[in-house]
């Protein structure tokens, strides 16, 4: 075996591990995986801001889903009019800049970098 | 016994790194897991100023998802998680009114919505695509 031939593959039900098609692969130590460092639910209140430490020294990619009104447990990735989301080397920053209300956040910030 | 995993490195890296971002896959670390993904078609008609259409998740959570719109055309589809109303290219045979498009997406305890929004009611009849991941992890 050449010392760069080795690695895990585990194939989808129904599909061989001898497969050439990734896409029938649930996993494959060839590509690379999102890795959550940490996840956590937060809140917003009116506009303003909150802040989540990553404890990251360099820009980690990340997700973050928020409700579109407060309280009602309708959640978007992304609702730019509303509220957005941002990160620098320390922390994950939420910012809602309309509305009003206790708005629930979920984030996710992941230990693959985001630039 | 809690120091127990699975860890695999990057190509060029040893397994003893203690580096997370050097690992393809590192048990100490959750990743996201795919519960369902699909193509859903947006049928525009004569009128419409958005179209919506839902995918009912199944899960007992509000999970965590992933979506791409396909709105424009060039030399390669280009894809959107969302974005607000953007002026179509010189081509674009998906969108043959030559209207602005927009889109977005949520999802609420039942269900994935999709949806495009157009920003004068269509003239024409045409269709759109997306595409939809439904995670097992929580937004809640």
């Amino acid at each position: 075996m050449a010392t760069t031939d080795y690695g895990l593959k585990v194939s989808r039900p129904g599909y061989s591990i001898e497969s050439t098609d990734e896409r029938e692969l649930a996993f494959t130590s060839e590509r690379n995986v999102l890795k959550v460092k940490v996840q956590g639910a937060t809140t917003v209140n009116g506009v303003s801001s909150t802040s989540i430490a990553h404890g990251l020294a360099y820009l980690p990619a990340f997700v973050v889903y928020g409700e579109i009104t407060a309280g009602s447990d309708i959640f978007y990735a992304a609702n730019p009019a509303e509220w957005y989301a941002e990160v620098d080397t320390t922390n994950l920053v939420i910012t809602v800049s309309s509305g009003a209300g206790i708005k629930d956040f979920y984030y996710y910030i992941f230990i693959d970098a985001g630039s | 016994m809690a120091d127990i995993g699975i860890k695999i490195s990057k190509s060029g890296y040893g397994v003893d790194d203690t580096d997370p971002r050097n690992f393809v896959l590192h048990s100490a670390y959750s990743a996201f897991k795919i519960i369902s993904k699909g193509q859903v078609a947006f049928n525009v008609v004569i009128g419409n100023t958005s179209v919506t259409v839902t995918v009912a998740h199944g899960q007992s959570i509000i999970p965590a998802f992933w979506c791409h719109f396909e709105l424009e055309d060039g030399e390669a589809w280009q894809h959107y998680h969302a974005r607000g109303f953007i002026a179509p290219t010189a081509y674009n045979p998906q969108d043959p009114d030559g209207k602005s498009l927009g889109c977005n997406s949520f999802i609420d305890a039942t269900n994935l919505n999709m949806m495009i929004r157009i920003s004068s009611p269509a003239t024409s009849a045409y269709t759109l695509y997306g595409y939809y991941y439904i995670l097992a992890d929580p937004t809640t």
